[in-house]
């Protein structure tokens, strides 16, 4: 009758040891005054408990239980040819985090140093950098990627942490669906409809590092089909200490205020429309240049940031094997420092189709066009040539996924096509493999190329990055000396060929592995080569100086590879851990000329390492626990640390949650990375802990 | 050089994952149940403790067991397996799947597949004749004249529940019950 009957037997077990710790709980909780209504399946990890356990839930508690995602989702994660991770959630609410850059440290194979108070650098599989530009990060299939100087601003990435469905993380090329720039990996923040976050939700705290944050969300239904929901967010971040101990200057506050509305007019249709408006104001402390005395001094100032962007989607469902999804957005960001203030807006259309034209064939093809146009003011130190820019972008792709055998084997052929003003046509073809022998295993394999395609500010800038007083030495003639980074017109795209494998293997009901490898070969990658032969005297601006000509160049290559394992084990049933580990080897050559290898390209650690531990405990509370080991980074100097979250919550009610986090417990401080470019101050993270209330009405 | 050798590693652990993998895949073989199925068969064996079922019925039948039959292949049959044993108004609980339609007799809860969709009205009729608890999750449920329809609303699973249909099979639905149901037909 029973297939597995000792699985079954040991699943039984451990409820029953669930059952007993809960009838503790309740019965702690009835002699509690405070005593509410219903509160059985708060805490309950409904996913791993048996139809023996839900009979003793009363059908109130039954109605409470959601019956989608969980299996539904590792089921899709199990059939993809590509290292794919998902943060659901509950990962992000147990982990404390408190943005979305902190949530992405869970991640094997990313590389996520805090550099200040307000910046982070984010890679995936090296190469890593505030400006770290092999990476695509979307919104809701908004991409956040800045074309000025490629990379993504993290600390304008921001929503309530609550509204986050998931976030899925697929390391590796992703350019055959996603196009370039999608090079080492694709990062997609999904947040929920608005049909599922009907009802008020307040959540406020306060901390060390969190001088004050508070989230507000009302959503509710205006008929059966239609849905919306409205929120705003704000927080008030302290600054970070310099290594000396002294305060780093560069405390930061945001508030995010948005909407979106959900609505399914028949069945076979489903239209969103949403909207995010931000502001923020964050201090910096750099240095900055200039031609007469001092020719370098410091300067603190406030980096004001603001946006607003609104985006439509129309899926229609054919049937279950066809589909088509037709997107439309429209983002506004302005940036406004001493450096550098620019004003970028994006038209974006992309349209998706998905057939079956033939038995076993799943096609998917789509046209993207996205217009970018930028306005520029330019300081001594950064300038841009033109100082406006109009950029079109024409894509698009094909993808065949071929069923061999019958869910066991399948093989993807992609290709995508694109056009763009600063390297013209690219092609980015792909081939990955399925086989899954079984429930229990799948195995992947894939070979990509894909391209990183210039960026406005490698095609267009003229950036004086330092300036030498007049006989200072090595300056020894009398003007001023300054090593300036001049416009290439003639910079191309680099080019990746990847080679991956990857293994998942659910080895018993209780623990899930996951092991990719790779290896990458990467041509034409960004050098900077300072011409000492050629310098010149340039009369304008005053006074006269001579400059250093320096050029970003496509002359380094090398390889990369690595090995990304994660897992998770459920001992019992109220205990999960997962643990992950990441090792990466880089090696990078400049070319016979003597062009800088591009030192900070390499500034990752050869090994990570985290565990997770989620425990919900009697009495609806739980207790966390997240323990990271980060390697070295020689080539900026950073020692490896080892430092630890923890959080404690506790579910009084149905509708009230409590938690206590602290953040980085082992240390006092510790530095994470160096800014590249502004030569910014190297600040350090502190220990730090927020409690936080969060109220569900 | 180096590239030769990490090619030649990589090769290696690709054939070392496949060849391992072979022999441990035969060892857990076990299907992973739904959670939807299980939360319905929780509501199911919940359903049974709000409904009475004519007295004449009880009385004869109390150290009989309680028969909950499946019509139709469904997933469900399963989970509802798995909680055999267990009572229900004292009686010990059973778990059938039914072939057809003369199988319903000794039962007090049928379920429904959604693939009986073209036989619906035989089998409500033969249920309403032997004071049975109809129960499905097929479109329309309750209002071709089932008794308790399950509808996924936003992840959650809600019923609906047909109270004529309930009276005309002599079976009283407990009001804790009607109050919990999302939609009620009179």
């Amino acid at each position: 009758m029973i297939k597995n009957s000792l699985i079954v037997r040991k699943i039984i077990k451990y409820s029953k040891l669930y059952l007993i710790l809960k009838s503790i709980g309740i019965l702690l909780c009835i002699l509690s005054p405070s005593f509410p209504g219903t509160m059985l399946v708060g805490t309950c990890n409904a996913e791993s408990i048996s139809s023996a356990d839900l009979t003793e839930l009363s059908i109130r508690d039954l109605m409470e239980i959601e019956i989608t995602t969980g299996s539904k989702k590792s089921q899709k994660l199990a059939n993809t040819a590509a290292a794919a991770f998902v943060i659901t959630q509950d990962d992000i609410r147990r982990s404390g985090v408190t943005s979305i850059a902190e949530a992405l440290r869970m991640v094997p194979g990313l590389q996520v140093a805090r550099i200040d108070a307000n910046k982070w650098a984010i890679s995936s599989r090296g190469f890593n950098g505030r400006y770290a530009n092999k990476l695509l990060v979307l919104m809701d299939g908004r991409s956040v990627y800045t074309p000025l100087f490629s990379g993504v601003f993290w600390d304008i990435q921001d929503t309530p942490l609550e509204d986050i469905d998931r976030i899925e993380v697929i390391r590796g090329p992703g350019a055959a669906l996603w196009g370039a720039n999608a090079v080492n990996g694709v990062i997609n923040i999904i947040t929920k409809s608005a049909h599922d976050t009907k009802g008020g939700l307040v959540s406020a705290g306060a901390g060390k590092e969190e001088r004050g944050f508070g989230t507000f969300r009302y959503g509710d239904s205006i008929d059966e089909k239609a849905s919306y929901r409205f929120f705003g967010k704000y927080f008030d971040r302290n600054e970070s200490k310099l290594a000396s101990g002294h305060n780093a200057a560069d405390d930061w506050d945001i508030y995010t205020l948005g909407f979106r509305t959900d609505w399914n007019p028949t069945a076979m249709d489903s239209v969103m429309f949403q909207g995010n408006h931000y502001r923020a104001d964050e201090s910096q402390f750099f240095s900055f240049q200039s031609l007469t005395s001092p020719y370098s001094f410091p300067v603190n100032e406030e980096t004001k940031t603001d946006g607003v962007n609104f985006l439509y989607k129309w899926n229609r469902l054919f049937s279950d094997k066809s589909d088509m999804t037709l997107q439309l957005y429209y983002d506004r960001a302005r940036i406004h420092q001493t450096v550098l203030s620019e004003t970028r807006d994006t038209y974006d259309f992309d349209f998706q189709h998905r057939f079956s034209p033939w038995e076993k064939h799943e096609l998917i093809w789509g046209l993207g066009y996205r217009i970018t146009s930028d306005n520029t003011k330019s300081s001594y130190m950064i300038s841009f040539y033109p100082k406006s820019r109009t950029d079109d972008l024409l894509s698009t792709f094909v993808q065949d996924d071929i069923t061999i055998v019958e869910d066991k084997l399948r093989l993807t052929l992609g290709a995508k096509f694109e056009y763009n003003d600063y390297s013209g046509f690219e092609f980015q073809p792909n081939i990955r493999a399925l086989w899954t022998p079984n429930k229990q295993n799948s195995i992947w394999a894939s070979f990509s190329r894909s391209v990183r395609t210039p960026s406005r500010a490698e095609h267009d800038a003229r950036l004086n990055i330092f300036v030498i007083p007049p006989d200072y030495p090595p300056n020894i003639s009398g003007f001023p000396m300054v090593l300036s980074n001049i416009p290439n017109d003639d910079y191309k795209s680099e080019i990746l060929y990847a080679y991956e494998i990857g293994y998942r293997k659910q080895i018993s009901e209780s623990i899930a592995t996951d092991i990719t490898a790779f290896y990458n070969e990467y041509n034409d990658l960004r050098s900077y080569t300072i011409d000492y032969a050629s310098i010149f005297l340039e009369l304008s601006p005053f006074p006269p100086h001579l400059v250093v000509p320096a050029a970003m160049t496509n002359d380094i290559n090398g390889h990369t590879y690595g090995i990304e394992v994660s897992a998770e084990w459920n001992p019992v049933l109220w205990w999960k851990i997962k643990p992950a580990y990441s090792f990466l080897h880089m090696n990078l050559s400049g070319s016979p000329d003597g062009s800088d290898s591009g030192t900070f390209d390499t500034a990752v650690p050869r090994h990570q390492f985290s565990l997770r531990s989620s425990m919900d405990l009697p009495m609806d509370m739980e207790f966390d626990l997240w323990l990271r080991s980060v390697d070295d980074l020689p080539v900026v100097n950073i020692d490896g640390y080892c430092t630890m979250d923890a959080r404690l919550g506790w579910k009084p009610n149905k509708n009230i949650e409590l938690s206590l986090v602290g953040q980085n417990i082992f240390d006092n401080q510790h530095p994470e990375f160096k800014e590249e470019v502004l030569n910014l101050d190297r600040t350090e993270v502190e220990r730090t802990f927020y409690f936080k209330v969060t109220w569900r009405f | 050089m180096a590239h030769h050798i990490i090619k030649y590693i990589l090769r290696i652990i690709l054939l070392a994952i496949v060849f391992l993998s072979i022999p441990i895949s035969y060892i857990y073989a076990s299907e992973s149940l739904t959670m939807e199925s299980k939360v319905k068969a929780a509501f199911i064996y919940n359903f049974a403790k709000f409904v009475d079922w004519p007295l004449a019925v009880s009385n004869d039948t109390q150290s009989q067991p309680f028969i909950i039959g499946v019509i139709g292949y469904n997933p469900l049959i399963e989970d509802l397996m798995s909680i055999e044993g267990k009572t229900i108004k004292g009686r010990k609980l059973i778990v059938r799947q039914l072939s057809n339609i003369r199988e319903m007799n000794n039962c007090q809860v049928v379920y429904i597949s959604a693939s009986e969709k073209d036989n619906l009205t035989g089998i409500l009729n033969a249920a309403k004749s032997n004071n049975i608890l109809t129960v499905s999750d097929m479109g329309n449920f309750v209002e071709n004249g089932g008794i308790i329809g399950f509808v996924k609303v936003e992840n959650k699973i809600r019923f609906d529940i047909n109270l004529k249909t309930a009276g005309e099979s002599h079976l009283k639905i407990r009001s804790d019950l009607l109050a919990l149901a999302r939609r009620i037909i009179n």
